[in-house]
């Protein structure tokens, strides 16, 4: 990895917003990811996520704020080189064979690594020779993969990549990105409505939800920073006296007991109060279960610039 | 912004536009090889038709003789090819009846072809890309998208241009084979003008772009494939109209003898001329007075009264355009659609030098 | 050469799993010193997760100096847990193979075998033998 990479973010943003016919699917974006991070976009549908990634790639242009990659903004086409990106419906050249499709990446990527991008389509037990036409759609997101992988980037945009795929191959698959991670440094950003599908892969996360970044930073982080406490609920509902401290994301009532997210302000205590630090599951499906809830983001994660250009 | 000159120049730039145009040509292998195969099935049938047909005239001695309306001038005789009994005027008729149609349903063939390039190759290029999200696919390599949009558009304009030129090249030596023969068949009409010549060849690169600019614009391959019909044909209608105004037609005037017979202007004048831009009679100042100019005239004498009315002579006129036009039309019309095809490239580049789609 | 073999629903961070199961290689003698540990890219391949945790479990074996990283080589173990007793021919190991068969002799199942070797262990080493140290689940 070169140190332009270790300087500046994978990507980086300041007031980014994407704004479509039918209205805003990106609005007011401002983080950052470090680069070599292995990084969930979690939100559920219609969050924002294939925007931002179709930002990153350059397939889109941002209607406010910018988006830098490595330093450089999105638009650049230098900057084409060193990312990869497969899109939700994997689009691929039907009446292709997958070793056309292989070509085509080698044709069209000078750093192309043949070698690399055939051990992917062999671990998925796809044939080369096969059309690309007559794949189950699982093959074809490997075919995508293997196209993503064998350009040598540095940084890959998987927007939704295991979505299709049956355990198996989602095992493989994920033990290919990451030994790739593991040679190479390459980031890695994965988008998916699946919370458990990233459990134990992912070191930074990134939720969305409305067109905004919810939630950002190093995973260890953002779960180290929440509490689960547990106590009697209090008379006639509401927020029990003893949370008023701390910032309650999400708070559940089962009979007299009540269960809460919290960030804590100092320890938290309280008569009867069992506190526990949460599972990274746990803090996500909190925030996604209250919409409203302030978001977090870690000291890595906030953007190092705010001049924005429109 | 890249061109396709750049290839020329470093090895590395070189590499990866050939990696373009690899895969340009492995998503039209297909249409390649079905149009090379159009190409010759055409091109061979025109080589037979016009071979069975010169050699047929040969035979029977009849190159060079001249069919125009009723009569034929066939080596310094008259002939009458529709009444006649002798071997000649039986020649004559054969090869009206056997090589007339498949010479103008070839022709009508040739000019549907740059609709069909249009419709079938231009628009689906872009819009299958889009439509189908292939286009982030590409986008999203190493390669700049104007490099990418330059190598899709040039290899099909290539191959669609220079299978044309093939076709429209052997079918104007059919015609001009052909043209003595089938005098009644005008030359600026769209079969001949508009399959042959450079004209011919003009067609299918601006038809072409006319199918890709849909494709990029509309997004969507049915659509783009409809739009580009009608517009396609829409062109050749427009060209065909703007036509007989391309050059100032020439006036050729006759004066009727005392029997009110036209003598004075040989037949040969109006031999391989395009006629019908326009007759009617001349005032004793020699300014023209239409035939529509008395068309609502009634009676029995209406006719030559509002003539008289008007101060019309005895002296006929008639704009047409002589045999000698046919080269320079052809040159003005080709000009005309190769401007409109620049116009086009230059859209579809703009297009996709706006920074993201 | 150990294989590491991740449960994510057993509730213990996955990179405190690999220090586990490479102490336990090591005190099984399955490794050795000098021998080396896959490296990081061949771990995640096998098993999914994410490279980040298996340095950081490298880096705790390395802390509690076990194993040491030799730069471009690998990760190479320094250092073994085995003693003489627990290897896989130790006499001991024997006798106790031998107690299991009479067990069996006489009646008892697996579950009965585990409840009387546990009881034996708390009333001897004072205190549960827990499966290991739990811990949380850092790296997601």
């Amino acid at each position: 990895m070169t140190d332009e990479i270790d300087a500046s973010g994978a990507l980086e943003a300041a007031g980014l917003g994407k704004k479509y016919r039918r209205g805003w699917a990106l609005t007011d974006a401002a983080f950052r990811l470090p680069a070599g991070r292995i990084c969930a976009l979690v939100g559920p549908n219609g969050s924002g996520k294939s925007t931002l990634l179709s930002l990153a790639a350059g397939l889109l242009a941002p209607t406010t704020g910018t988006l830098r990659v490595f330093g450089r903004s999105a638009a650049d086409p230098g900057i084409r080189e060193r990312i990869a990106f497969v899109a939700q419906d994997k689009p691929l050249y039907p009446r292709f064979s997958v070793a056309d499709t292989l070509r085509l990446g080698r044709e069209l990527n000078p750093s192309w690594d043949q070698r690399a991008a055939e051990r992917v389509v062999a671990e998925a037990d796809v044939p080369l020779s096969a059309r690309v036409g007559s794949l189950s759609g699982g093959q074809r997101t490997c075919v995508a993969l293997a196209l993503a992988l064998g350009k040598r980037a540095d940084l890959l945009l998987l927007d939704e990549p295991m979505a299709d795929q049956d355990p198996l191959r989602r095992h493989r698959m994920m033990g290919v990105l990451m030994a790739e991670a593991a040679e190479r440094g390459t980031g890695v950003v994965i988008s998916t409505h699946v919370v458990a599908e990233l459990d134990g892969v992912c070191d930074y996360l990134l939720l969305m939800g409305g067109g905004r970044i919810r939630l950002a930073g190093e995973a260890d982080a953002l779960q180290s920073a929440h509490r689960l406490v547990t106590g009697p609920s209090a008379t006639g509902g509401g927020t029990p006296d003893a949370l008023a401290r701390h910032t309650v994301v999400e708070t559940r009532t089962t009979g007299r007991q009540l269960t809460a997210l919290i960030r804590p302000d100092g320890t938290p205590d309280g008569d009867g109060w069992i506190v526990t630090e949460p599972s990274l599951e746990d803090v996500l499906l909190g925030y996604l279960r209250a919409p409203d809830a302030p978001p977090l983001f870690t000291a890595e994660a906030r953007t190092t610039f705010t001049e924005v250009e429109a | 912004m890249s061109s396709i000159g750049i290839r020329l120049r470093g090895p590395v730039t070189r590499l990866r536009a050939r990696g373009l145009l690899w895969l340009v040509a492995r998503q039209h292998r297909t249409a390649l090889w079905a149009g090379l195969a159009v190409v010759v099935a055409i091109a061979a049938y025109i080589v037979w038709q016009r071979a069975e047909m010169v050699g047929y005239m040969r035979a029977h001695d009849i190159q060079g003789c001249s069919d125009w309306n009723w009569k034929a001038v066939c080596h310094g005789k008259e002939i009458d090819p529709e009444k006649g009994t002798n071997s000649t005027a039986e020649a004559f008729r054969h090869l009206t009846a056997t090589y007339r149609a498949p010479l103008l349903d070839t022709g009508r063939l040739l000019i549907a072809l740059p609709v069909l390039i249009g419709v079938f190759i231009g628009a689906p290029l872009f819009a299958r890309e889009l439509e189908t999200g292939t286009y982030q696919l590409v986008w999203t390599q190493s390669v700049g998208r104007t490099r990418w949009l330059i190598a899709k558009l040039t290899l099909p304009l290539v191959a669609v241009t220079a299978g044309t030129a093939v076709l429209a090249a052997l079918y104007t030596w059919w015609w001009r084979a052909a043209q003595g023969q089938f005098q009644d068949i005008a030359w600026g009409t769209p079969v001949p003008f508009d399959a042959t010549g450079p004209a011919a060849v003009a067609l299918a690169p601006l038809s072409f772009l006319l199918g890709a600019a849909a494709g990029l614009l509309l997004r969507r391959t049915l659509p783009a494939m409809v739009v580009t019909l009608g517009t396609t044909a829409g062109v050749q209608y427009g060209l065909n109209a703007l036509r007989p105004h391309l050059l100032t037609p020439r006036t050729v005037v006759a004066e009727a003898d005392a029997s009110g017979e036209f003598t004075t202007t040989p037949v040969q004048v109006y031999v391989n001329a395009w006629r019908g831009m326009g007759n009617g009679y001349m005032t004793r100042t020699g300014e023209k007075i239409p035939l529509e100019r008395c068309s609502s005239a009634v009676g029995e004498h209406g006719w030559d009264r509002c003539f008289a009315r008007l101060g019309a002579t005895k002296r006929w006129y008639e704009e047409l355009h002589p045999a000698s036009h046919y080269w320079p039309m052809q040159w003005i019309q080709s000009g005309i659609c190769l401007g409109a095809a620049v116009a086009l490239a230059a859209l579809c580049l703009w297009w996709s030098g706006r920074r993201r789609a | 050469m150990v294989e590491y073999r991740i449960d994510r629903r057993s509730g213990i961070a996955t990179y405190l799993q690999i220090v586990q199961q490479t102490k336990q290689a090591l005190r099984l003698g399955l490794l050795e010193p000098g021998d080396r540990l896959p490296t990081a890219k061949e771990v995640v391949a096998a098993t999914a997760i994410n490279p980040n945790t298996v340095l950081k479990a490298y880096r705790e074996l390395e802390r509690e100096g076990l194993v040491e990283p030799r730069p471009g080589l690998g990760t190479f173990v320094r250092r073994s847990l085995a003693r003489p007793g627990a290897a896989a021919d130790s006499p001991l190991r024997a006798e106790l193979a031998d107690w299991t068969d009479r067990a069996r002799a006489a009646g008892l199942d697996r579950e009965d075998l585990t409840a009387l070797v546990a009881s034996v262990l708390e009333e001897r080493f004072g205190e549960t033998a827990a499966p290991g140290e739990r811990g949380h689940e850092e790296n997601g």
